[in-house]
């Protein structure tokens, strides 16, 4: 890949090409969860609008009928899955039943502290789950391996509720460290050092709930490329030479081995999403997760959909930059030049 | 459309009110059961003592006494009070939407002609005296001078009767405003509303919880068109102009926040309180750490585990006031159209077989009182004396036997039914509900439970009695003629929740109805409630279980909070913080 | 990484049986030496044995009140205390166990079947297959997979049959994906090209070639569905969405949650068995995996 005459402009090239076809894939993919979705909504048993009037305090018939007119329920089913993703595209995916206004409102609302969420835990789980994999592969067979591994797959085999329960129960009731819920003091000042450690303070629970609950994941994997870096042709050359054995875990075979980890990561922020659910839940963090758990009890079927779909598209945009990225850093292209 | 806005408005009260109870924590939002959230009502800080004293009224167990030690200090000026419900208002106007959760911000940002103590005695508040005409078709208010909307407006009768005639047209309990023909208003103190009829309850009916006083030159408009019960119509705060206590900061519905700062020139004084935020959590145990922590002063509580646990706490006061008003009844309701139930032997049986004393006392802690009418004991149009079906499970297969469904060598009736429950209130109906499955079991009745897992889903059953018995919450709304009429009215049975949803069918039983809606004698009135529970207990529509033991948690540090019928929606000009 | 190197690729179709037993064996010897994945399968083992057993033994009738509501272990005659109704905790677990292992068993086929009907041909095939059943994978794999049960669970109701299917619509595009990669890899070895060449047709090729070499590492896979379905039980019926006719450990767990302060027992034992099942199931599913990596085995 390295040859030619200008190997850097032919790699953008060729990433640009790439992410184009990938950008209409995506398209691709973002409408067709969107009519999968309304139609998954079509096919649940019990009429539209006798459910929609139910959640909104029952009605006559009358009712129920005005309800079908005023939301297009009368038309065709092409029809009004036509108006619905031409509404969806430019962001309008109705108001909710509960808050009366527009679900694309209300959902981008929620959409930062879920991001804050899920990035935090996400940087939790890559550092923690590195660190115990290349601990962990670097002595695969000592007891402070089998210790760490357990630990790790402790995270991973208790509900994820539950640790955010435990949390809340030692840190929050028993110690009073930690806030309790939300992600701001309603007391706290105008200051935004104030606010940011404020926030930080809210933060440090579902965070590490949800970190924890993937460091797991991350420590499997990162032993596991780790074993294969340090049985690789390059890791036994720096060693032949004589390079340090920290030099040759810190420096070498780490970087290499960290990548299958972010990249994972990347793709598996759907995952987090999911499991910010349960943690924002447990905490009142005011995301998207939250919203969600809400619109179930109040079968606000819009925020509902628009959550869905708007979930998908932070994901196909999540996997995008990560697939990109991924081909940036490819690790062929950096292990060629040393 | 509109009818169906307010059957929405109801729902959401419904909801509301479900949360408080199923949640426990929130002070404002829930019911109004709790008195914690919101302080005061019209009492005198000197009288607290008090106040307390009387407004404990029949219930129950506080674990420990409020107040005295506020005595000793007198009120201090400032602080913010935070105040945790569970479910999150979207409408801060109680004039078009009822229920707790707008119930609470709005009767601390808008007063009202009248307010009410723990015994139903009325105060005055926006309305220095009133009095209704010898026949009863008269009913005049006199207000005091002075009063200002937040712009610094007078508060005028002619405001009085535009609240009253937004209310008669926007809000879901029409029996409330719906005697009212046309309102005289001869100067700007003065207000006269000529009724159809005689209407006792009325007076309740100028609560703060259910009638706001809003300014004309405000809302006129949004009125007229009809943009009052949009979003923006009624709750933007560079817009708002309230006549309460306190003044409308921030009001973020989809974070549950609502800020509310003192206003300076309330007629009674300015409250003690400096801000008053209204915060929604909705898990009761983090409420309950909420509470530990001072992160929260005050909150409802209704579950079981989570108001004994408040009441171990240091420097929490629990207090089982500011229900009545709001009058929740737990029931199991039986749908009459259904072939087995449509026996009122079977219903009786079924009855017989749950023991209410477990419920209420074991199941529930004691906490609840038990009900076995739809009016809440706390009423004094409760009848303590009407059949109740106490646990007999002899009785029970007796009648069963009677009706037809003899058991099988199995314990086996051949009898198998579902139950439905109102999702967000687990102890009071999901845990009753796998009661009841299980007691029916034991005399050969076979039970399936009925998930809902949303409040639209359970109306999406009951509405079109498409049940066989379900769990239910009934509100009574400080009068039988607002909250308790409606279930037992041939012309209520439609396919909306809380109307007549069993279809039921007593046209003796309307005709007394209707006579005690007009019976000014409270005597008298008491009476045909007694009889009117009587036959209700025999025909059986409904099996009346227990009060939603709402409790009112707050902090000692929140000095004087309302402890009236309307608790969490009461004014809290009188509470304040202390250190 | 762990597939180029897996046994069963190399495994060659001539007499499939002589040498199957061998890496097989080999692998045994391997999870064997492994003690946290011994562990794991013993603790397995017991798990299974409890449930199957334990409610033929002691009370299998988990919904009945047979106690004061909320009484502790070690106030009453109940081992595990009682719940919020008084029911007896030991019988849900028991008994409840039973049912949350049939779910997540049951899911966990659901979701092998479906993966390796999508992602079999998809890797078998290739071309416009693959393109179009891997796009429909896509499609079920983007959306966050609670999000996508709570729908379906909200409109066709929280029962447990419902339960399962909703696991296994979000959980069978993991397995595709896998299935994909490894009836790719299999197509184009030698012994398959071979079969080919025979003249067998597609069908026999996959079921009766392809598909019993690929089926180590789905194994794997399944074990860690099923993990992963009890996980997600439990997380459905906190947020409401169980059923309330049959006992689960997901269902005690999320029912019994608004008393953790003052029942601790009714929650933390359920969500001790999710524990050690889930943990148990990742063990083994570890020890399986390690027993089959060479790399690990040079070690």
């Amino acid at each position: 890949m390295t040859e030619g005459p200008s190997p850097r402009a032919k790699t953008l090239q060729r990433l640009g090409r790439m992410f184009v076809i990938r950008l209409g894939h995506a398209v691709f993919l973002l409408l067709a969860v969107t009519i999968f979705t309304f139609t998954l909504l079509h096919l649940a048993p019990g009429d539209a609008a006798q459910v929609w009037a139910g959640a909104q305090g029952g009605a006559s018939a009358e009712q129920i009928e005005q309800i079908r007119v005023e939301y297009g329920l009368d038309r065709p089913f092409p029809q009004q899955l036509a108006s619905y993703v031409g509404n969806a595209a430019t962001g309008d995916f109705g108001d909710s039943f509960f808050f009366r206004q527009p679900v694309s409102e209300l959902v981008l609302a929620r959409v930062w502290p879920t991001i804050l969420l899920v990035l935090t835990s996400l940087g939790i789980a890559i550092l923690g789950g590195v660190i115990l994999g290349v601990w962990t592969a670097r002595r695969p067979t000592a007891p402070s391996s089998h210790v760490i591994t357990a630990v790790a797959l402790f995270g991973f085999s208790a509900p994820i509720f539950w640790t955010g329960i435990m949390l809340l129960l030692i840190f929050s009731s028993w110690l009073n460290l930690l806030p309790s819920h939300g992600m701001n003091s309603v007391t706290v000042g105008d200051g935004f050092f104030e606010q940011a450690w404020d926030t930080f303070l809210h933060l440090i629970l579902p965070a590490s709930t949800l970190g924890f609950f993937y460091m797991a994941q991350y420590s499997r994997i990162s032993r596991v490329s780790m074993l294969e870096v340090l049985g690789s042709d390059y890791v036994r050359t720096a060693r032949a030479k004589g390079l340090k054995e920290r030099s040759v875990i810190w420096k070498h075979a780490l970087r290499n081995a960290v990548i299958p980890v972010v990249t994972i990561a990347g793709f598996q922020v759907g995952a987090l999403l999911s499991g910010g659910i349960l943690v924002e839940t447990v905490f009142e963090w005011p995301g998207m997760g939250r919203l969600a758990f809400e619109a179930v009890l109040r079968r606000d079927t819009p925020i509902l959909m628009g959550m869905l779909i708007i979930s998908t598209f932070i994901v196909i945009v999540a996997n995008l930059l990560t697939d990109v990225a991924y081909r940036v850093i490819d690790p062929r292209i950096r292990f060629a030049k040393p | 459309m509109r009818r169906f806005r307010g059957l929405l408005a109801l729902l959401l009260a419904f909801a509301m009110l479900a949360a408080a109870c199923g949640g426990s924590d929130d002070s404002s939002g829930d019911t109004a059961s709790d008195d914690s959230p919101t302080t005061t009502q019209a009492e005198e800080p000197e009288e607290i003592p008090a106040t307390i004293a009387d407004t404990a009224a029949p219930e129950v167990e506080e674990e420990e006494e409020p107040e005295e030690e506020d005595v000793d200090s007198g009120p201090v000026s400032g602080g913010t009070v935070v105040l945790a419900t569970q479910v999150q208002a979207t409408s801060i106007n109680s004039n078009i939407q009822s229920g707790n959760a707008s119930g609470s911000p709005s009767s601390q940002l808008f007063a009202s002609p009248i307010l009410f103590d723990g015994d139903y005695n009325p105060e005055p508040y926006l309305a220095e005296s009133w009095s209704f005409s010898d026949d009863g078709l008269q009913f005049t208010l006199n207000l005091v001078e002075g009063a200002t909307f937040h712009d610094g407006e007078p508060i005028k009768a002619s405001d009085v009767a535009f609240s009253i005639n937004m209310n008669k047209e926007f809000h879901p309990f029409k029996p409330m405003f719906g005697p009212v023909e046309s309102i005289d208003t001869p100067d700007d103190q003065t207000v006269v509303l000529n009724l159809s009829q005689p209407h006792p309850a009325i007076l309740i009916a100028m609560s703060p919880a259910l009638l706001p006083v809003m300014p004309e030159h405000v809302y006129g408009e949004a009125v007229a068109d009809g943009t009052i019960r949009e979003f923006a119509g009624n709750t933007d705060p560079d817009v708002f102009v309230g006549s309460g206590p306190f003044k409308l900061d921030e009001f973020d519905p989809s974070n549950g926040i609502i800020r509310m700062s003192r206003y300076d020139d309330f007629f009674l004084g300015a409250p003690y309180i400096e801000e008053l935020v209204i915060q929604t959590i909705q898990d009761p145990n983090t409420t309950i750490i909420a509470l530990e922590n001072g992160e929260v002063h005050s909150a409802n509580l209704q579950g079981v585990a989570d108001v004994e646990r408040a009441q171990g706490l240091d420097g929490i006061v629990v207090t089982p006031e500011g229900t009545e008003g709001i009058g929740a009844v737990v029931s199991m309701e039986y749908n009459l159209e259904d072939e087995v139930l449509s026996d009122v032997r079977v219903r009786q049986a079924i009855a017989y077989s749950l023991d209410k004393d477990f419920i209420v006392n074991t199941l529930h802690g004691g906490l609840p009182f038990r009900a076995k009418s739809p009016i809440h004991p706390g009423s004094p149009f409760y009848d303590d004396s009407m059949e109740g079906y106490d646990f007999d499970q002899a009785r029970a297969a007796e009648l069963f036997d009677e009706a037809g469904y003899p058991a099988d060598g199995d314990g086996n009736r051949g009898i198998s039914l579902t139950i439905d429950f109102i999702p967000g209130v687990p102890d009071y109906q999901k845990n009753v509900a796998e009661y009841i499955k299980s007691a029916l079991s034991e005399v050969g009745v076979e039970i399936e439970i009925r998930s809902s897992p949303d409040i639209g889903t359970w109306i999406g059953y009951l509405a079109p009695r498409d049940y066989d018995l379900t769990m239910n919450i009934l509100f009574m709304w400080a009068d039988p003629v607002i909250g308790v009429h409606r279930s037992f009215l041939e012309a209520n049975i439609q396919p909306i929740p809380f109307a007549n949803n069993s279809a039921y069918i007593n046209a003796d039983l309307e005709a007394k109805l209707s006579e005690a809606a007009v019976e000014l004698d409270v005597a008298a009135r008491t009476a045909l409630y007694a009889e009117i529970q009587a036959t209700l207990a025999e025909d059986l529509p409904f099996h009346w279980i227990e009060t939603l033991p709402t409790h009112s948690v707050y902090s000692e540090s929140l000095q004087n909070p309302p402890l009236t019928i309307w608790g969490a929606m009461s004014p809290m000009h009188e509470a304040w913080l202390s250190e | 990484m762990s597939s180029e190197h897996d046994p069963a690729v190399l495994i060659d179709a001539v007499d499939e049986d002589a040498r199957a037993r061998s890496p097989l064996g080999e692998a045994w010897f391997m999870f064997r030496r492994n003690r946290a994945a011994l562990f794991g399968l013993i603790l397995l083992v017991a798990i299974f044995l409890l449930t199957i057993f334990g409610p033929m033994l002691y009370e299998n009738e988990p919904f009945r009140i047979v106690a004061r509501p909320r009484t502790s272990p070690s106030e009453g005659d109940l081992l595990l205390g009682s719940d919020y109704l008084g029911r007896d905790t030991l019988a849900g677990l028991l008994t409840g166990g039973r049912v949350t292992l049939l779910i997540a068993v049951f899911a966990g086929t659901m979701t092998v079947l479906i993966g390796l009907l999508i992602g079999g041909p998809a890797g078998y095939f290739g071309g416009r297959v693959e393109s179009v059943l891997m796009r429909l994978t896509e499609l079920f794999q983007v959306p966050p997979a609670i999000l996508l049960a709570m729908l379906v669970l909200v409109l066709w109701g929280p029962t447990v049959i419902n339960l399962v299917l909703a696991i296994s619509l979000v959980a069978w595009p993991q397995t595709a994906r896998l299935s994909r990669g490894e009836f790719l890899r299999l197509r184009n070895v030698e012994f398959v090209r071979a079969a080919k060449a025979a003249g067998a047709s597609d069908l026999r090729i996959l079921t009766r070639i392809i598909l019993p070499n690929a089926l180590p590492p789905l194994i794997v896979n399944a074990t860690l569905i099923i993990g992963g379905a009890i996980l997600f039980e439990a997380g459905l019926s906190f947020l409401g969405l169980g059923d309330p006719n049959v006992m689960t450990w997901g269902l005690m767990l999320g029912s019994s949650r608004p008393y953790v302060f003052d029942t601790w027992w009714a929650v933390t034992f359920p969500g001790l068995a999710i524990f050690f099942t889930v943990l148990a199931i990742s063990l083994v599913g570890d020890g399986i995996n390690d027993a089959f990596n060479p790399k690990l085995r040079e070690r």
